[in-house]
């Protein structure tokens, strides 16, 4: 008698954890290089774009749109060619990256100038990686063009649209849109083949293998090993306190 | 503890920012969780230590990257990296793999899983504002990198 209960429970339950899995993946993708008009809002360099600014993987509409924002009320500014969108200066060869929040199983993505396709790269049905590139040839196109990249998904009826402003010509190869350069400190380029002799001490170096209690200095100071590892790029002493502690 | 201190520059991150704090802050989840998962099973002594440190660096990240998103006033939502990366069924691969096949069946796993996260910082690295998240990205680019390189190396490594 007890298990006519326990089914119908455990069904709701499997019914709930897969609700779970499913409501929240409401995102998406953009692109993020050349920016796009909504990695533009979001990166502040136009301001007052509203909501879009907070999530610029979020312009999905229907496929076959044509336009900046899938027909979103709220995400209209993309649509405004008079808000100043600047246009990153690339030569005739472009290469379009996206990030991608969720990763939907794709169709294909495509890339428009006005009503022309120039550019499709199959999706295959498979799910996409984390981020996305395609090298197009705009060759045929100069000076200032809006680029529409479509992300086309293929089991929703959903695509997912990026604008990209462009000046095409007199300037060469890919653009560097990166607002100031990197100031990480200045690590050792990391030796192909860990050695595993822990060093008696002397300055950090990447490959090497240390174990708890050895010291090394960096940067002028001295840490003590915390934890046994291999050292790599991205690992210097003061970068990861649970590695090395400050002697 | 995190390497960074708690007092919130003066300048605001923005969405860009936000955004790219709150993937790794889900990616990262998914990397203690399969680290969890494993780490006291793998046969590879060195994979082992590997992953003993891939999991406190992370764990000191993770905690950076929510104060910086509580300080911005945003939570890492579930729904900015829903279906990210690692799913379930990758999860109930290590799981579920014998004792022969677990060192295998994690480098496989963890290489894809690690890559995605050096993709993403690159990406940033190409877009992002805040120095303090930029200086980030790129930490993650280097060690995600290095890391799968350190794991492809190893015997199990397979093809």
């Amino acid at each position: 008698m007890r298990r006519r209960f326990v089914l119908p429970l455990v069904a709701t339950g499997a019914m709930l954890s897969t609700l779970a899995v499913a409501t929240p993946a409401q995102a998406h993708g953009y692109v993020s290089s050349p920016p796009s008009r909504q990695a533009l809002c979001a990166q502040k360099r136009v301001p007052d774009c509203g909501q879009i600014q907070w999530e610029p993987q979020s312009v999905e509409g229907p496929k076959g749109l044509r336009n900046c924002h899938a027909n979103i009320a709220h995400f209209a500014v993309l649509n405004d060619d008079n808000r100043g969108w600047p246009a990153t200066s690339v030569g005739t060869t472009v290469t379009f990256t996206w990030v991608n929040t969720a990763m939907h199983a794709t169709r294909d993505w495509e890339y428009f100038i006005g009503n022309t396709r120039v550019a499709v790269f199959s999706g295959g049905g498979r799910q996409p990686g984390a981020t996305v590139s395609h090298t197009v040839n705009l060759s045929g196109y100069s000076g200032r063009q809006k680029l529409l990249a479509v992300w086309n998904i293929s089991d929703t009826a959903n695509a997912f649209y990026s604008c990209v402003d462009l000046q095409i010509g007199g300037g060469g190869g890919n653009p560097t849109p990166s607002p100031s350069p990197t100031t990480a400190p200045p690590s050792p380029t990391p030796t192909a083949s860990p050695t595993t002799n822990p060093p008696a001490g002397g300055t950090w170096t990447a490959g090497r293998a240390y174990a708890v209690g050895d010291q090394v200095t960096y940067g002028g100071r001295t840490y003590r090993c915390r934890q046994a590892h291999t050292a790599i790029a991205g690992w210097e002493p003061p970068n990861v306190p649970a590695l090395w502690s400050l002697v | 503890m995190p390497a960074v201190s708690g007092t919130p520059d003066n300048a605001e991150m923005t969405g860009i920012d936000l955004l790219f704090l709150s993937m790794m802050a889900g990616h990262t989840e998914q990397t203690l969780e399969i680290v969890r998962l494993v780490r006291d099973r793998l046969a590879d002594t060195e994979l082992r230590t590997l992953v003993a440190a891939i999991e406190v660096t992370e764990a000191d990240e993770l905690e950076t990257a929510r104060t910086w998103l509580a300080q911005a006033g945003r939570s890492a939502r579930a729904d900015d990296h829903a279906g990210h990366g690692t799913g379930p069924d990758q999860l109930a691969r290590l799981r579920d793999a014998s004792d022969a096949d677990l060192d295998a069946v994690l480098i496989e796993v963890f290489c894809a899983h690690q890559q995605a996260a050096a993709d993403l910082a690159r990406a940033h690295l190409a877009a992002g504002n805040d120095e303090r998240v930029r200086d980030l990205a790129q930490r993650v680019e280097q060690s995600r990198t290095a890391q799968v390189e350190l794991m492809a190396a190893r015997p199990a490594a397979r093809g």
